[in-house]
């Protein structure tokens, strides 16, 4: 392991060595980023559960009364108790890891990675009270794209088109901190959303199953082209994407012209740095799309110097955690590949020597009913969140993990008669949540009240989980 | 450049329609009377080899007296403000209809569409065509697991079957009415999913109602959206309705979140009033609760094969129904004991009586069809007729299908606005390609259509779009997607024109083009790859301008950009004009009009 890791640094050294071009640049920009509280280098992955996922199960209280609260609400559902990897928060007692993520639990006994507990969108401080009467709370809650929408842009409303996401917030300080490059600090390996967008700057939507590739015809690159006709459709083609970038009165022209030049200019500097980075020590089986996606997030991570790059902020996605049936089936085959996923990649990040400038954290659209429909749970709000990473003030439960009793639960939805709905109300803003990571990439105070602007609804801005 | 340049081109290039003596100057301006395409001449370019023939639509009497479809046709849109004076204006306005009606206009489907009276008259006549399947392929095939099973029929479907109208509706309507084989458990139900698509194609016509009540009890959607084995409440063990059929039906598949206008524009945007709340998706998880598979013996079967458990409508076993009062949308309440079929009935009337409907649904479908951004004015007059069809009729699909496409806004915006018309979909916009080079199956396909990945499935995986496999029951796009970031423009199909996606088509435009055509001697020799021939076009290239008109037409529909045209053909005159020159002028040339940014867009 260690003459991995001293190999990779002294290929990585040598990369730069023979790269003055790029070097130069970084160096620029890294002399830049200090008076900006850039780093000298940092990377931010957000892992989105899509669906919602039913964390409740990922981390379990096990002190006695309360695991016994967990099991007779949860029912079928319930985690073994024998199937719990034990872990303590110096607060809050004991609890346990679902025993098929045992990375997450060996992170956390190595103090790098904190449990963020029960966090939601909010737009303030909400009581069961508040929730009763409607007061100020996050618009059409329970609703999949809605809420996704919510957490990636920290608002309380689904205003539309005109909502920017706190990852494209982060993004553009990013791009600040990476100076006069023209690739953007933002990668989406999961396509469309609402996270990394941003006024200022597009990110780069790559594809984890396919292979970045110049595209053919640009740059004098086909082998099926005569060269003599190549290099006249080279310009050509460039001239048909000017073309429509400089259409008037046409928008939609203009944005798929853009679409198309940002794609030709990305392919072109990405496929050669991700050749000389292809990280083969970072191992999985090839049909875990969540592992292939945090591979070629490793990647672009490894290639963050060769691409003159001071910041990076990814953003990855794992579907399937909407589950209504099946869970029991279904949510081991989830932990399995998530935890592979985050298992290999940390491990490739200490190999390459990234761990302290690389965190990750998850995110879901919400938490899960406690209560099950038979086999399976219903859309939810607050739910636990993981982050990780060397930069992580780790070991420890950061707030106070929900009350998960079926009878007299403040913390729970509930009905004005009483009655139990096991939908529980989050006590961490994704905005306060947002704040804290944001502000270890170095995001200033004016551009976090900006980007989260309920953030000042909430007493504590800084959660405390990243070491700065 | 003079008129008669497109009707004789098209009279060159006119293979199926051989007999029916089809007119083809229309324009009284060009006096030319008797451009008839006869001759009985075969295809010319292979397209039967393997697959079903294209058959032309039932022959309807030539247009009498040449009256043409539509009295005028705008020209000149802004940005364009196109050469279509070489075209043949009701040649445009086929090509511009066709490629909104089914999966793009060719010069064969041109010709074919001018033989009806009217455009009505098209429409009537491919909502009679007998239906195009997918399921009796994937019987035949016998596998359950394999996606590609289920894709190869369709492509043929889209390429080839003369039910174009329906087989585009119900595409459009697979993007409303979402299930996904992504799913774990669909995953190895292809036959399920077939039958589920096949159920939207037969359907694509007929009532709202009806259909949203086929989509409901398919045992498809029973098993994507959890309904299938929904129990009633055990309050003893904390057991509660399944609430994901229930939330979807509402958000998805019927009325949205928020109050409608009639134009579809959600009433006081900045604080729209939700159309249910938490409370109504639990009441409607209890109504939809009982339901099993088809031919089930007992509740939980576990032994479920295909046969007939994947097909076909859902069953209610009583005893598993919650037989208490419900609170539907509107103040509507079912009374306690109803059964589950009375209270499947209910629920879906309840749902289909909201105002939202019409509105929410016709949007849809015109931004599906036609242009993402409709007015509201367009909305409004759509859902009008799903509202009121003419003869009292709530929900006819067919009428609102025909409504769409008749509507002023889809004939005219081109010249009205210019933000009008959508960007392609990877799917369509390839079908398009083929369908317009008449593309066929490579020698040793079996008849099935491949790309340069050597699978469709890999080539849609890599154009984002593949049927019936989105990450979630939100589709490919969302409705709602604005343009980019701050636009007031909608663009769903923007959340496809990604790096990856854009590079991955462009990739494979490039592998069809320079890789797979009939000239063995410059291509690839892999006989799986479907192919396209170049020679009529290479024969058109001889002057540039022939060639320029007949991808404005077919591909562009007139709105082909002017300064696009003049960097094609300057590019295309420095190829000599020789057997080997105008094959690659062919080459080139179609490479980067497939490519461009202009033909991203539907206009």
């Amino acid at each position: 392991m260690r003459s991995t890791v001293d190999r990779n640094r002294r290929r990585l050294l040598k990369q730069l060595a023979c790269l003055p071009l790029a070097s130069g640049v970084s160096m620029m920009t890294s002399q830049q980023a200090h008076a900006m509280t850039c780093g000298s280098g940092k990377s931010l992955v957000c892992i989105f559960l899509a669906g919602g996922a039913d964390t409740f199960n990922f981390f379990v209280p096990t002190n006695n009364t309360d695991y016994s609260t967990y099991r007779s609400t949860r029912g079928d559902l319930a985690v073994e108790e024998a199937n719990l990897i034990e872990v303590n928060d110096a607060d809050q007692g004991g609890f346990g890891f679902h025993d098929q993520l045992p990375s997450l639990a060996n992170m956390y006994s190595q103090n790098r990675l904190a449990v963020v507990a029960n966090t939601g969108t909010l737009v303030r401080p909400t009581s069961r009270s508040d929730y009763l009467a409607t007061n100020s709370l996050p618009q059409s809650l329970f609703s999949h794209n809605t809420q996704q929408k919510l957490w990636q842009t920290g608002a309380g409303i689904v205003s539309g088109s005109t909502s920017f996401g706190w990852g494209g917030a982060i993004g553009d300080h990013s791009a600040e901190c990476n100076g006069d490059i023209s690739i953007a600090p933002t990668f989406s390996i999961a396509g469309n959303t609402d996270w990394l967008s941003s006024n200022q700057n597009n990110y780069i939507s790559l594809n984890a199953d396919v292979a970045v590739e110049r595209m053919y015809g640009y740059d004098n690159w086909s082998d099926f082209i005569p060269g003599d006709r190549l290099n006249r459709i080279g310009p050509t083609l460039e001239a048909l994407i000017a073309q429509g970038q400089a259409a008037r009165d046409a928008d939609m022209l203009n944005a798929v012209a853009n679409s198309i030049a940002r794609a030709t200019s990305a392919t072109t500097q990405l496929h050669t740095a991700l050749q000389e980075n292809p990280l083969p020590q970072m191992e999985y089986d090839g049909r875990n799309k969540i592992a292939r996606q945090m591979h070629l997030v490793a990647r672009l991570i490894a290639s963050r110097e060769r691409l003159g790059m001071t910041q990076q902020v990814f953003f990855v996605r794992m579907g399937g955690w909407d589950t209504h049936s099946d869970q029991n089936e279904r949510q081991p085959e989830l932990f399995t590949a998530l935890n592979e996923a985050i298992s290999a990649f940390q491990d490739t990040m200490d190999d390459i020597n990234k761990s302290s400038s690389t965190t990750c954290f998850t995110a879901s659209d919400f938490g899960r009913t406690l209560t099950s429909n038979g086999n399976g749970t219903d859309h939810g709000w607050g739910g636990h969140n993981f982050v990780f990473g060397d930069a992580v003030d780790g070991g420890r439960v950061v707030g106070q993990m929900p009350n998960l009793a079926n009878v007299g639960n403040d913390d729970d939805t509930g009905d004005r008669r009483g009655n139990f709905a096991g939908r529980i109300i989050p006590q961490i803003s994704v905005n306060q949540y947002a704040a804290t990571i944001a502000r270890w990439m170095g995001v200033e105070e004016s551009a976090l009240t900006n980007a989260l602007p309920n953030l000042a609804n909430f007493a504590q801005t800084d959660l405390g989980f990243m070491r700065s | 450049m003079t008129k008669l340049i497109t009707p004789i081109l098209i009279a060159l290039l006119l293979s199926a329609c051989s007999d029916s003596g089809v007119v083809v100057g229309n324009d009284s301006s060009t006096n030319t009377g008797g451009n008839t395409a006869g001759g009985s001449g075969t295809p010319t370019n292979g397209s039967n080899s393997g697959s079903t023939p294209i058959t032309p639509v039932a022959p309807v009497a030539p247009v009498a007296g040449g009256a043409p479809i539509v009295e005028e046709t705008g020209t000149g849109a802004p940005v364009t403000t196109a050469a279509t004076s070489n075209l043949d204006p009701l040649d445009v306005d086929a090509a511009r209809f066709l490629n909104q009606a089914t999966f793009g206009a060719s010069v064969k489907s041109i010709a074919e569409f001018r033989t009806f009276p009217s455009k009505a008259a098209w429409i009537d006549a491919q909502m009679e065509l007998p239906v195009s399947l997918t399921l009796p392929y994937v019987l035949e095939v016998g596998r359950g697991s394999r996606t590609a099973d289920r894709h190869e029929p369709w492509w043929n479907n889209a390429l080839n079957e003369p039910d174009q109208l329906r087989q585009r509706t119900a595409f459009a309507l697979s993007q409303i009415f979402v299930i996904s084989d992504i799913d774990r458990a669909l995953s190895t139900q292809q036959f399920g999913v077939s039958d589920y698509y096949d159920m939207l194609s037969q359907n694509a016509f007929i009532n709202y109602r009806t259909l949203l009540e086929k989509v409901a009890l398919h045992p498809a959607m029973g098993v994507y959206l959890s309904m299938v084995r929904n129990e009633k409440a055990n309050p003893e063990l904390n057991i509660r309705p399944d609430e994901n059929f229930a939330r979807e039906v509402l958000q998805l598949f019927s009325i949205g979140l928020y109050e409608l206008d009639n134009g579809g524009q959600i009433i006081n945007p900045g604080n729209p009033t939700p159309t249910y709340t938490q409370k109504t998706i639990e009441e409607f998880a209890r109504v939809f609760t009982g339901w099993e598979y088809p031919n089930t013996r007992y509740w939980g079967d576990t032994n479920l094969g295909f046969g007939g458990h994947f097909s076909g409508r859902m069953v209610a076993f009583e005893e598993y129904h919650d037989t208490g009062t419900k609170a539907l949308l509107n103040g509507a309440v079912v009374p306690a004991g109803l059964s589950t079929e009375q209270d499947m009935q209910a629920a879906l009337d309840n749902i289909f009586q909201h105002r939202n409907v019409g509105p929410f649904i016709s949007k849809q479908l015109i931004q599906r069809l036609v242009t993402s951004n409709p007015s509201p004015d367009y909305v409004s007059r759509v859902a009008s007729v799903f509202n009121d069809n003419g003869t009292g009729e709530r929900g006819n699909l067919g009428s609102v299908v025909k409504a769409i496409l008749l509507d002023d806004e889809a004939q005219r915006g081109v010249a009205a606005n210019p933000e009008f018309g959508k960007i392609r979909e990877p799917n369509i916009k390839w079908a398009h390609y083929w369908r317009a080079l008449e593309a066929y199956p490579g020698p040793e396909s079996n008849g099935i259509h491949r790309t340069a990945d050597f699978s469709l499935e890999g080539f849609e995986q890599m154009g984002g779009q593949a049927v019936m496999k989105s990450k979630s029951v939100f589709n490919f796009f969302s409705p709602d997607t604005a343009l980019t970031p701050g636009s007031p423009l909608l663009a769903p199909e923007m959340q496809n024109m990604t790096e990856a996606f854009i590079a991955a088509t462009h990739i494979n435009y490039h592998h069809q083009v320079y890789r797979f055509h009939n000239r063995a001697d410059l291509t690839d020799d892999n006989p799986l790859v479907t192919l396209t021939n170049f020679e009529e076009l290479a024969d058109l290239s001889a002057n540039p301008d022939n060639l320029l008109d007949w991808y404005n037409l077919v591909f562009f529909a007139g709105t082909m950009p002017d300064n696009m045209r003049a960097t094609l053909r300057e590019y295309m005159l420095t190829l000599p004009n020789t057997d080997a020159g105008r094959f690659a002028r062919v080459q080139d040339s179609l490479f980067m009009v497939v490519v461009s940014p202009a033909l991203h867009i539907q206009r």
